[in-house]
């Protein structure tokens, strides 16, 4: 309970210190860090960075890391940049150029799936294998279990990328706090180290993903002005590009595999550096490849990038004049020529003296402890909604409800009506996207009103009710607003997985260590308790008194000393029923706080004032 | 909640206005988010997040309104009670033949991009604009909603070709 964040933040006690992490869940690497106050990174075989690839042998074991990377099994098939792939639909992945290495096949909920051994494996199972390997890395380092952590995705994930990868957390048995967009987790890292103020541009490219955003960044608050990006433009892009221009060039690579090629692209990518020109043999073959023919293979990728970057400085209403600084993150921004591109393109100082790619992990695990209540700093992000979000109307055409670069959380409603006399049912597509035809859009889901009581056409009003939380997911809630029924909803994912689908996976990896779970689940509850007890004694000494009848006063303290009691057992039942015995008779209270807080607010005070 | 049901005037403390302080009304959204934002209750009991996601999403929504013109003198409307019917035309006989006008200029620019015409055109519509929330400003001193009902159709008008004009000469 976090009543006291209204008034003044200061738990004490270190037992009610959680163990909080952020997590980097990169396309090509990953890495877990936490920040406490210090940052520290849990390192996989001495390396920072963990390989995002996951190998799976015909004993169906599974290595993940730099383990899956250097097996030498030929019966082992092994997975990379499964990000490129999560949340896809199986047209959308076909659709994809150098598929090569993904095998997909559809499975039940027409969800996509790599079979390996006859068995099969989504995107999300194949995350969920990266995110519990980190995990275990980070817990066997402190020696402590994970209370919960922060994972970031790229800004322009759409809303099904972002259940994604929330469930594959879950599955991993991770509690997610918050999805964090890549961008801002690396302007809060940033902004932190510096002590920089102003507006600036973050320019993320990635293994798999490109994302720019500009903030701006005023005492402790981060905000996303905008946001920009392409979820298939990569460092992958890059070594696919340079791999072309080998076989192409050189007629001996066709006696070798993508895969293999793939690798000399990558090791030329890396190396080239500023050189005029690099010149390397494969058996007795030599190759030579200059630095302008470097640049002209890579020239189509970065300029999209340039292009994309421009877009999003427009919807900022910034000039360029108005940006102080251009931030390099992800591994990609390693290439030489990029930063003088930028400088070039853009007029503007371009720093890159943060380290690239641990700058988005940091800045995750920074706000990890925020959320946790382990760092009490007045920091607050931010952020906007990437792709605008609509429903199909008549003709296959989309119809935005909210745009793109809205400031979240944010609710609309749009009331609907029925054109037929008695209709009972309504379908709702909703889409996201900023194309004019559903086709060209993602379909997030379709819902079906039910229970439209009998009317003439036109005489229901429907509300529905399209809510965005802080992750940028999206909830939908609809009310019938002539009867005042509620109507239910039944929401159906394009593709992906059911609530029940997730429970069963969740439960079915949790079956091993139940009596782990148990004591875990005591003391968990009895943290919480003291926190809840802990939280709620600092906001009655604070303004009990004042806001709260007697009656109402004593009302509170009675479920609180049963509480409390309890506390002292071990029936994580009991604890837990308390928990929400106190929290459920203190509702009335808590509003009455936010009311009576928001008018000491605003009545004629400056942020300085306030912060 | 009491918090919601304050019109976003009175949210963010701000006199009710056709204009507005862009800068005031950036201060007092991270006043409010600082303490209304989910963020600052991920560890609050599950009804305690779900009072700062709606407060919080309130917030962005009055943000959003009272930072654009039109939504802004809309939500005024909205407030004194006005409700027009959307599917009743304005008779205002110079304004039509205006924008057919306007939409014959396009046509003519988009055969022939001319740089120096647009920009006549872009200063011209301008200027008509800052007319119009004059226009605005003055009718709703006097409260007369049907003036500034009638004005908003030219705001939007405006707008509209100030941003295709905008993009013509980006081309």
């Amino acid at each position: 309970m976090s009543l006291l964040q209204i008034s003044d933040p200061t738990i004490k006690s270190d037992d009610l210190k959680k163990f909080v992490v952020g997590i980097d869940l990169g396309t090509t690497n990953s890495l877990i860090a936490s920040h406490d106050p210090n940052l520290r990174i849990y390192q996989d075989q001495a390396s920072n960075l963990i390989p995002s690839v996951v190998a799976i042998n015909s004993n169906d074991d599974i290595l993940v890391g730099n383990h899956a990377c250097f097996q030498t099994d030929p019966d082992t098939t092994t997975i990379a940049s499964i990000k490129r792939i999560i949340g896809l639909s199986y047209e959308d992945i076909n659709k994809l150029e150098h598929k090569e290495s993904f095998s997909v096949v559809k499975a039940q909920n027409d969800l996509p799936c790599i079979s390996i051994n006859d068995k099969e494996y989504s995107a999300i199972d194949i995350s969920s294998k990266i995110l519990s390997h980190l995990k275990q890395l980070a817990e066997s380092t402190e020696n402590k279990i994970l209370d919960g952590a922060v994972i970031t995705v790229p800004a322009y994930f759409n809303d099904i990328q972002r259940q994604a990868t929330k469930n594959a957390a879950k599955i991993a048995g991770i509690n997610v706090l918050r999805l964090l967009n890549e961008p801002t987790a690396a302007a809060l890292a940033y902004g932190l180290e510096s002590n920089e103020t102003g507006s600036f541009i973050i320019y993320d490219f990635g293994g798999g993903t490109f994302d720019v955003s500009v903030l701006n960044l005023d005492k402790g608050i981060f905000k996303v002005l905008s946001t920009d990006g392409n979820t298939r433009l990569g460092g992958d892009d890059i070594d696919n590009a340079i791999s072309v221009w080998l076989t192409n060039t050189y007629s001996f690579m066709q006696h070798y595999s993508f895969t293999e090629i793939k690798q000399y692209a990558k090791s030329i990518k890396e190396s080239i550096g500023d050189q005029e020109s690099i010149s390397f043999n494969i058996k007795e073959n030599s190759i030579t490849l200059t630095q302008n023919q470097f640049q002209d293979i890579i020239n189509p990728i970065l300029n999209e990038t340039f292009e994309i970057m421009k877009n999003s400085i427009t919807a900022s209403g910034l000039s360029s004049k108005e940006i102080k600084n251009i931030i390099l993150v992800g591994g990609s921004t390693r290439i030489n020529c990029i930063k003088n591109l930028l400088e070039q393109k853009f007029s503007c100082s371009v720093l890159n003296n943060i380290d690239p790619e641990i700058v988005v992990a940091h800045g995750a695990a920074i706000q990890a402890s925020l959320l946790s209540g382990n760092n009490k700093d007045n920091i607050l992000l931010l952020d906007v909604l990437p792709l605008s979000l609509g429903i199909e109307t008549y003709g296959g055409l989309a119809e935005k409800v909210i745009l793109r670069n809205t400031p979240i959380p944010i609710k609309l409603r749009k009331t609907f009506t029925t054109f037929k006399d008695g209709q009972s049912k309504l379908l709702i597509n909703v889409i996201q996207g900023e194309r004019e035809l559903v086709d060209d859009c993602n379909s997030l889901g379709s819902f079906v009103l039910t229970d439209i009581p009998p009317m003439v056409a036109g005489g229901p009003r429907i509300d529905v009710d399209f809510q965005i939380d802080a992750d940028g997911i999206l909830s939908v809630s609809a009310t019938e607003t002539t009867t005042g029924n509620t109507s239910t909803i039944e929401v159906k994912p394009s593709y992906g997985l059911s609530e029940s689908d997730i429970t069963q996976m969740i439960n079915d990896s949790n079956k091993s260590a139940e009596t782990d779970m148990n004591l875990r689940r005591l003391n968990e509850s009895i943290v919480e308790g003291k926190r809840v007890v802990y939280a709620l004694e600092q906001a009655l000494d604070n303004d009990g008194k004042d806001l709260l009848s007697n009656e109402e006063y004593r009302s509170i303290i009675d479920k609180l000393d049963v509480l409390k009691s309890r506390i002292s057992g071990d029936d994580s039942v009991s604890i837990e029923e308390g928990i929400k015995d106190v929290e459920k008779q203190s509702e009335f209270y808590v509003e009455r706080r936010m009311n009576s807080s928001i008018k000491s607010l605003i009545a004629g005070k400056g942020i300085d004032d306030i912060l | 909640m009491d918090i919601l049901k304050q019109n976003f005037f009175q949210l963010f403390n701000i006199e009710i206005s056709v204009d507005i302080n862009k800068s005031d009304l950036d201060e007092k959204l991270k006043i409010l988010q600082s303490n209304f934002h989910p963020d600052k209750f991920s560890s609050g009991s599950d009804f305690e997040k779900r009072l700062a996601l709606q407060i919080s999403s309130y917030i962005n929504d009055g943000y959003k309104i009272l930072g654009d013109i039109v939504l802004r003198v809309e939500y005024i409307l909205k407030i004194n009670g006005f409700n027009k019917d959307e599917s009743k035309t304005i008779n205002d006989i110079d304004f039509l033949q205006e924008q057919i006008e306007y939409n014959e200029l396009i046509e003519s620019l988009k055969d022939n991009l001319d740089n120096s015409i647009i920009e006549d055109n872009l200063s011209g519509v301008k200027l008509k604009l800052k007319n119009t929330i004059n226009n605005i400003k003055l009718a709703y001193q006097d409260h007369e909603f049907e003036d500034m009902w009638q004005n908003l159709s030219k705001l939007r008008f405006y707008i509209k070709n100030i941003n295709e004009l905008i993009n013509m000469r980006n081309k």
